[in-house]
């Protein structure tokens, strides 16, 4: 039964990386074969040219990202404090809830009028405003449960005890927050490395992030780009994965 | 001025006002209002949509999908976490339940499309092995009326989140402590499952689970590649009507979209203030 279950999970789950790398790598993969034909390093060589884009889109998808998790963790957590410690707590938590249960792409049709009005369309800081509107209200969500009675005491000692506001949050706050701190980071970071429908629509689809490479490739039939792409979509994560399986789950956990 | 005023401030900025004044910009577009097609205050578009019959069948395919592939993945979480949990506390099947979550869905659909896809892996292994002798004879396992493929692509992507929650309820919720109690009690092992375990874990999972289903009741990646023109689901019909060539089908989509606002927001907030 334990072999049965290993199998049956390794088949379900790593077959697809199996199969982009193959077909990354493949040759006149073509109907009906199971096997490729032959082998080539060509895609991959490409990424490295610079009249692909796909270069490009890597480096705009790691700056967008790695942008709006800085942002996004680092004023969910300043601006939650505030909120967990009101007395209208709970109220916040609600709101906060509204626009992250919301379809992404529903909510960029919504907010395009505005993002079009203000000329930021189609540009890249615009689809930096967009998904920091899209992940600042679950860095709220992860946020607000940490703030609690026992860290509000020992930041209350630490004025007791002579210091002031900046040592509070430097030599206390922080360094108590730091597994939170993390784990908000990684997990905004994914939503936005994750994200097409909102980038799509608000980009419209000027702005290559890799998952708007991966749906061009598809829509073009070019099934060894549209593996490419897909692997150097999955394996940043994997790699995450493979450091701290934590940070992977907490997206998950955070509702219960 | 009150020191809370700004965090509180920035909050409503940048969570609530984008979402508040998007969804006010649409009911003002619905209703005439507002945009290029504004003639003053009118109900011609909210009658009409309410009228057509793509609107209910859209969101009767989403809650359809949504309902039937969150039951399927909490059920298969289930049958995980209650037939095999040891093996998947191990080190590498553990491993392994992680691994979805490092795929967007975007992804998914595309692993599905290739995998079930007439052309696809299936069928060249099912035509090879003699099952079936060709592609004509394949059935249409994507794109197709029944919406298979999106379901797929779904409970792939859902069911490893539900065991591992499953699985990490088991220890918070001391279940195993509960069980030996139940059995010194005389409990049956199918007693003990069905009246102790599943309404512990779901009772626990409840909240994850509801907003699961608000979360497939709206995704937008999966049906794209893997889905049908007609029915639809809400969120292919709400992009379908924004992307027309004729401005005629602006009102309707912005109709749509406050219709579909109106039935999350509602859930959102009773499940909430319920809780």
């Amino acid at each position: 039964m334990k072999k049965i279950v290993v199998f049956l999970l390794i088949l379900v789950f790593l077959s697809p990386f199996a199969y982009f790398i193959v077909a990354s790598v493949a040759v006149n993969y073509r109907f009906p074969l199971l096997w490729p034909e032959g082998w080539t390093m060509d895609n991959w060589q490409q990424i490295f040219r610079t009249n692909n884009g796909l270069f490009d889109s890597v480096f705009t998808s790691l700056l967008i990202s790695v942008v709006t998790a800085a942002v996004s963790t680092s004023a969910g957590f300043v601006i939650s404090k505030t909120l967990a410690y009101h007395t209208k707590r709970s109220l916040f938590n609600i709101l906060a809830y509204l626009p992250y249960s919301f379809s992404p792409v529903i909510y960029a049709y919504c907010l395009y009028f505005f993002f079009n009005k203000s000329q930021l369309s189609g540009h890249i800081v615009g689809v930096l405003l967009a998904q920091f509107i899209l992940t600042f209200p679950f860095s709220i969500i992860l946020f607000l449960n940490h703030w609690n009675t026992e860290l509000k005491a020992v930041e209350e000692l630490t004025y007791t005890l002579g210091g002031s506001v900046t040592q509070a949050w430097r030599r206390v706050i922080i360094p108590m927050s730091k597994s939170i701190l993390l784990l908000c980071f990684f997990q905004t970071f994914l939503i936005s490395w994750f994200e097409y429908g909102l980038t799509s629509v608000i980009g419209l689809g000027k702005v290559h992030t890799l998952t708007i490479k991966v749906y061009q490739y598809i829509g073009e039939s070019n099934l060894g780009f549209a593996a490419l792409a897909s692997c150097l979509l999955v394996f940043p994560p994997l790699i995450l994965l493979w450091f701290n399986r934590h940070f992977m789950l907490a997206n998950n956990n955070q509702y219960a | 001025m009150n020191k809370n005023a700004i965090p509180i401030g920035l909050f409503l900025m940048f969570s609530v006002l984008p979402l508040a004044a998007g969804l006010l910009y649409a009911l003002c577009y619905s209703l005439g209002w507002v945009g290029t097609l504004n003639t003053g205050f009118t109900l011609t578009y909210w009658s009409a949509t309410l009228r057509d019959g793509d609107l209910w069948s859209s969101l009767g395919l989403s809650a359809f999908i949504a309902l039937c592939s969150t039951a399927l993945s909490v059920g298969l979480g289930l049958v995980l976490v209650l037939g095999c949990k040891d093996v998947l506390q191990r080190r590498i099947p553990n491993y392994l339940l992680y691994t979805p979550l490092a795929m967007p869905p975007i992804i998914f659909s595309f692993w599905v499309f290739q995998l079930m896809g007439s052309s696809g892996l299936l069928a060249r292994w099912l035509i090879k092995t003699g099952w079936v002798r060709s592609i004509d004879t394949f059935p249409a396992l994507i794109n197709d009326r029944a919406h298979i493929g999106v379901m797929v692509a779904l409970v792939l992507s859902t069911f490893p989140v539900f065991t591992l929650l499953f699985l990490n309820y088991y220890q918070s919720e001391n279940i195993v402590g509960y069980s030996q109690l139940a059995h010194t009690l005389g409990a049956t092992k199918r007693q003990t499952q069905t009246s102790i375990i599943l309404p512990l874990l779901l009772r626990k999972a409840k909240p994850t689970i509801l907003l699961y289903a608000i979360f497939l009741f709206g995704v937008f990646e999966v049906p794209l590649l893997l889905g049908r023109q007609s029915p639809r689901m809400i969120s292919m019909l709400i992009h379908a009507n924004f992307n027309k060539f004729n401005l005629m089908d602006l009102p309707r989509a912005y109709v749509i979209t406050v219709i579909y606002a109106v039935i999350i927001l509602s859930i959102v907030w009773m499940l909430f203030r319920k809780k």
